[in-house]
């Protein structure tokens, strides 16, 4: 499979040559292949948000290269742009961003400065709004007019308008309800199914990360200390913690289990998959009632 | 007479004028919070918590109904900064609450503004920053530290204030796992070792449960309310809420309603274990 981004020892200092040298990133090769959804965690200051600031030239490695494509998207620095249509960003409350006079305008605004028009134009916002769940009668009103949940869709769905190959979300749930975190996270899921494109999700949520992604990233003091399948970082519970991490309560309510002879299992994510384990289980034992 | 009486309150931003439909953030809530308590506050984004929090301590004024903190009614102004004295705010974000550039500086700020004896400061600062285990890092600058630390320095800066109660408004929203963790430590400690009120309004369901009373809000009422596990065996209200439930509550509800014996809807990861250990006999 070809790798849709690929990193060849990157490096971030902050500062450098100063007193207040720090090295954000620290010499980070991975590659990620076109379609994966992947998950990025590390305690804060871990370098993933520097790392996810790389991948679209928003800042330059101070050492290596980032390769989008097959191609090494410093190449040629006056052509960055064209990057950062590619590879789409949401950052942290990204409701604070959403300037313009209509819900439609701010939606239309980076698909517009792409040079799309016209119909074309009008179709990736409606599309963009429908990924996101934000109905039609929405799009005319201000973006000040609507609820916070509504707000943060808003600005998301203005970046999935740009159609990015790579979609980058730093911690969209982040201040979200517990079902506004669940109905965001699905229409990312869905949206993702649809479109079939990369998505990098950074989230200090375990069990969210745990539910949706292929792989995770595991950053630590600007290192990549995991980049592996859900379930094999989640198995590595007592590393994470190290790290200032945690594993699902689920997993963990599992790996009890498992410790204490009860055949489940093991690496378990999800209540669903919990709950699937345990039932016939129970019913073999004969313990319904 | 509770420490915190709420009465009756409700509370608009809209404009209040003659035929004008008003929605009310807050619309019609009581509630006592006794001293000593540790009282969590859940319900979805817009349910009127931030708003109710705010009421605690006079950042804003009921449009009818009384609150009354320590005997004192918040609508009197004179009284404004002695009931800010004794109920103190932390916000969300801590990057908005830290001032100086210093964390010691920061954490002096509020007894500096209310005019105490500069060793009388000295004595606070190194106080609180003890109780929230900051005071290593007295001299370092606020901006460098983790979110998790920030948040505790903002909670020091509180402290140094002696309040009798902190009201946190989702204090962990943007932290990491061990950034929330150490927070809610932090306040758990002083709860139970400073007797201090807490009152923690969080979108997470983990940190509820380790409340003694957890009171659930929606469309500007409280919907119910008693101890954590009173109130967390109660899945399907909940989930009507928008809210949920601790993972090891969803899974054991599920496996309960399959006819599996389950007692108690367990919250924790300990007692759900224990609780299927049982359910295998």
């Amino acid at each position: 499979m070809s790798c849709v981004l690929e990193l060849k020892n990157i490096s971030f200092v902050y500062g450098k040559g100063t007193p207040f040298e720090k090295r954000a990133v620290d010499n980070v090769s991975l590659g990620i292949e076109r379609g994966e959804l992947i998950g990025v965690i590390g305690h804060t200051g871990s370098g993933k948000s520097t790392l996810m600031q790389m991948l679209n030239g928003l800042m330059r490695p101070t050492e290596g290269q980032v390769f989008l494509d097959g191609k090494d998207i410093w190449e040629k620095p006056k052509k960055i742009r064209e990057v950062r249509f590619k590879v789409g960003m949401v950052f942290q409350y990204p409701e604070y961003q959403l300037f313009e006079e209509t819900v439609y305008k701010d939606i239309a605004f980076g698909a517009q400065n792409m040079g799309l028009a016209g119909d074309e134009l009008d179709k990736a916002v409606r599309d963009a709004a429908t990924f996101t769940d934000l109905k039609p009668a929405l799009l005319d009103k201000s973006p000040f007019d609507l609820s916070g949940g509504e707000k943060r869709r808003a600005a998301i769905a203005g970046v999935i308008a740009m159609d990015p190959e790579v979609l980058v979300l730093d911690e969209p749930t982040a201040g979200l309800d517990p079902m506004g975190r669940e109905v965001l996270l699905s229409q990312i899921v869905n949206y993702h199914k649809a479109r079939q494109n990369t998505i990098l999700l950074v989230s200090h949520t375990m069990e969210d990360i745990a539910r949706v992604a292929d792989r995770i990233i595991v950053m630590n003091k600007g290192k990549l200390a995991m980049f592996e399948p859900t379930k094999e970082v989640f198995r590595r519970g007592d590393e994470l913690e190290n790290y200032g991490l945690k594993v699902p309560q689920i997993t963990r309510i599992m790996h009890d289990l498992r410790q204490k002879g009860i055949d489940v299992p093991e690496g378990v994510l999800t209540v669903d998959e919990a709950f699937s384990a345990l039932l016939p289980l129970l019913k073999k034992e004969g313990k319904l009632w | 007479m509770s420490f915190i009486s709420i009465r009756d309150v409700r509370f608009s931003y809209d404009e209040v004028a003659e035929g004008k439909p008003v929605t009310y953030a807050v619309d019609g809530v009581s509630l006592d919070i006794e001293e000593g308590e540790f009282v969590a506050v859940i319900g979805h984004n817009g349910c009127g918590k931030s708003t109710l929090a705010k009421h605690l301590n006079a950042m804003l004024l009921p449009d009818s109904g009384k609150v009354i903190v320590d005997g004192d009614d918040t609508s009197i102004e004179e009284k404004t900064f002695d009931i800010r004295e004794k109920v103190g705010l932390v916000l969300q974000n801590p990057d908005n609450q830290l001032v100086a550039s210093i964390v010691e500086e920061d954490v002096a700020f509020g007894p500096e503004n209310l005019g105490v004896e500069p060793e009388e400061i000295r004595r606070r600062v190194d106080k609180a920053l003890k109780a929230v285990d900051m005071y290593e890092y007295r001299e370092h600058a606020p901006h460098k530290l983790s979110g998790g630390q920030k948040q505790r320095v903002a909670i020091a800066g509180i402290l140094a204030i002696q309040p009798q109660c902190i009201v946190l408004d989702e204090p962990t929203a943007m932290l990491d796992p061990s950034g929330r963790e150490e927070v809610i430590s932090t306040l758990l400690k002083l709860n139970r070792d400073n007797k201090i009120t807490v009152v923690l309004i969080t979108h997470y369901m983990d940190e509820a449960v380790l409340a003694d009373r957890v009171v659930v809000m929606d469309s500007g009422r409280i919907v119910t309310q008693g101890t954590p596990d009173e109130v967390f065996s109660q899945v399907e209200l909940l989930k009507r809420h928008r809210l949920d439930v601790p993972q090891s509550a969803e899974l054991a509800f599920r496996l309960k309603g399959c006819g599996v014996k389950i007692d108690k809807i367990p919250l924790t990861q300990s007692d759900c274990v224990a609780a299927l250990e049982e359910a295998m006999k």
